[in-house]
């Protein structure tokens, strides 16, 4: 038997240690520490979690988006890199004795303030900004789950609820209406009355609403991406006022509590829209 | 084929190859005792090398470890012709880089900007304005070894063959280390978008300023040569630090799992601490017993864990281990394994650090 080498020693050691974590090894060795212990502490490993692999949209996202708790810091600290930045812009390259002796780290920091927001695949502790970690994807996925919603939402309100009963309170005695039980009913009867279209309407809106929010909410967490914080141009803007620059607190939040309810109003606008022009078509009729 | 694997650091300590060597851990294992440690003996068994050990904590121990001051410049251990040492200080530094920006923004005075922006930092804005980023602690550290890479390949000021890193805690260190990984793809991508802006803002910054695309360049090459370095095992190693301890041993794992997928070559964990209680006779109270029980646990699940790896068992001295003497004494035994029998009245001999 030859006898090894220090080199070739270290190397065969090396391979077998990296054998041992590998193929989910490096899990069921954090196992076994907690295991033995009667510990709570997480035992998944970074070895044995995907980080570049990426299936789906949300896959990639959810590998990539880092954890919001940690996002709360990183706002600020973008901006004061930016400032950094805009300090080295206007001192740079005046005295060369003075600028060999500095470059580099300036050039890190506003390389990273330049950098990170683009930085894709970084796990937390790369601190990125919020939504760095968001790919184009997601957001893409995110965008056809939306409108997917919307156009479904649309169809079914206008054209299997407000169109018939529109029709029903401006043609109440036409033949198309089946004259089973249930349509000559006393429980139909309100719905046939045109003096309680304001009721009606009103509780179809807010039944309609309220199922509407309840599926968006479903959207969001398949796609893991917040509708209106997220997407939202204004939203993105005035995260990246830090907090504290402005007078007001939570300024974020608030916009977002208004966007929420702007949208709830201009569903009601449109489906109100609607309504006026169906009856004004079905006068002509 | 034998592949026993030594209980001490002995190759390492002889290592010629090895540039960088880190030394990490949970907080109060023993970080810097263990990195002055290895610093003391790889200076003495390699007196022609010169050594740095750098600190790159937050909260700094390498003076009180061996009594003297040390700054952010490299300054020779009294009594060690090869071994230096260094805490970076993030506010000095900035500091530093506060006061240039003022020379800098002086100098350019005759535009009238250069007054304002002079004005504006001549309180030390740009050291408060970066003082408080998260990570500049380890941004400043990988700046150090940039420096260092640089003065080597130029030959300039003095040189090491050797940096020990006393890092800060786990997560720390993990994001220092991580820095080479992301800034390199930050940098690919900027560069992508510098290629094709490059010439429009180096006209912006006019005639004799700074090439920025050159200088990106030259920080990509930078922390490239970094990031091959810290992934060859020849060059760099990571020294695991733990107690014999539940919390201390998962997060050891931790670490090593996570250094293990920044390709990061770790093979060596010191235990520190341990009592040896039943080879004491002469101090062996009931604590020290139920203690000891309790530490050989882990050091049994520790032996079965990382059979692989040097696994070096240190006493619990019963002095502190703080002066050049005392850590030399106590750093012996990385480099030939204690024996509680023929080295425990070691650890009665340290001397009082008053």
């Amino acid at each position: 038997m030859t006898d090894l080498t220090e080199t070739e020693k270290r190397r065969l050691l090396r391979e077998r240690r990296q054998k041992k974590f590998s193929n989910g090894g490096a899990s069921s060795r954090l196992n076994k520490i907690t295991g033995q212990a009667s510990s709570h502490l997480n035992a998944e490993s970074p070895l044995d979690s995907p980080s570049t692999e990426t299936t789906t949209p949300v896959e990639s996202l959810r590998s990539s988006t880092p954890d919001n708790r940690e996002d709360k810091n990183t706002a600020p600290q973008l901006d004061l890199l930016k400032q950094l930045a805009a300090m080295q812009a206007q001192g740079a390259g005046t005295d060369p004795a003075l600028d060999s002796s500095t470059p580099d780290l300036l050039s890190l920091l506003s390389s990273m303030n330049g950098g990170m927001p683009s930085a894709e695949g970084t796990p937390s502790l790369g601190q990125a900004p919020p939504l760095a970690g968001i790919n184009q994807a997601a957001l893409d996925y995110h965008d056809y789950l939306l409108n997917r919603l919307k156009a479904w939402t649309i169809l079914v309100k206008w054209v299997f609820f407000l169109l018939p009963y529109l029709y029903l309170i401006t043609r109440p005695s036409t033949a198309m209406w089946p004259a089973d039980a249930f349509t000559q009913s006393s429980w139909f009867a309100p719905l046939r009355n045109p003096s309680n279209f304001t009721r009606v309407f009103g509780t179809f809106e807010f039944l309609s609403i309220s199922i509407y929010y309840q599926l968006l909410k479903n959207v969001e967490h398949k796609s893991k991406i917040r509708n209106l914080q997220d997407t939202n141009k204004l939203v993105k803007l005035v995260s990246l006022v830090p907090e504290g620059v402005l007078p007001i607190p939570n300024l974020k939040g608030k916009l977002v509590t208004v966007l929420q309810y702007w949208d709830l109003l201009s569903m009601l606008i449109t489906d109100i829209s609607f309504v006026l022009i169906v009856l004004g078509l079905l006068t002509y009729l | 084929m034998d592949l026993t694997v030594e209980p001490n650091l002995h190759s390492l300590i002889n290592s010629t190859t090895h540039k960088w060597i880190f030394v990490g851990g949970k907080g109060g294992v023993g970080k810097t005792t263990s990195s002055c440690s290895i610093a003391i003996q790889m200076a003495l068994s390699q007196p022609n090398k010169q050594f740095l050990l750098i600190s790159t904590d937050p909260a700094h121990n390498l003076s009180d470890a061996f009594g003297e001051k040390f700054g952010k410049d490299a300054r020779k251990v009294s009594g060690m012709d090869n071994l230096s040492c260094m805490e970076i200080d993030p506010s000095a530094a900035l500091k530093d880089m506060n006061d240039m920006a003022v020379s800098r923004a002086n100098s350019n005075g005759g535009d009238g900007q250069g007054d304002d922006l002079g004005s504006m930092l001549q309180g030390g804005a740009l050291a408060d304005l970066t003082g408080s980023i998260p990570g500049i602690d380890e941004a400043l550290s990988f700046m150090e070894v940039m420096k260092h890479i640089k003065r080597q390949e130029q030959g300039e000021g003095e040189t090491f063959d050797t940096v020990i890193f006393d890092t800060a805690p786990t997560g720390h260190t993990l994001r220092f280390l991580q820095l080479p990984n992301t800034l390199s793809k930050l940098l690919e991508k900027f560069g992508e978008i510098t290629n094709k802006l490059g010439p429009m803002l180096n006209s912006f910054m006019g005639a004799g300023n700074v090439d920025i695309s050159g200088k990106l360049n030259e920080l990509k090459a930078n922390v490239e040569t970094i990031r091959q370095q810290f992934t060859d095992p020849d060059l760099t190693t990571f020294v695991c630090v733990c107690i014999s301890e539940f919390l201390s041993l998962y997060e050891t794992e931790r670490l090593i799992q996570e250094l293990i997928s920044y390709d990061m070559d770790v093979n060596s964990i010191v235990v520190n601490q341990l009592l040896f209680a039943e080879n004491d006779q002469e101090h062996n109270c009931k604590r020290c017993q139920a203690r000891w029980k309790m530490q050989k646990k882990y050091l049994d699940q520790i032996d079965e864990l990382y059979e692989d790896f040097h696994v070096i068992k240190m006493p619990l001295c019963a002095g502190e281990i703080r002066g050049l003497n005392n850590l030399t004494k106590f750093s012996q035994f990385l480099n030939k394994e204690y024996d509680p029998i023929a080295d425990g009245k070691v650890i009665y001999e340290l001397e009082d650090k008053e």
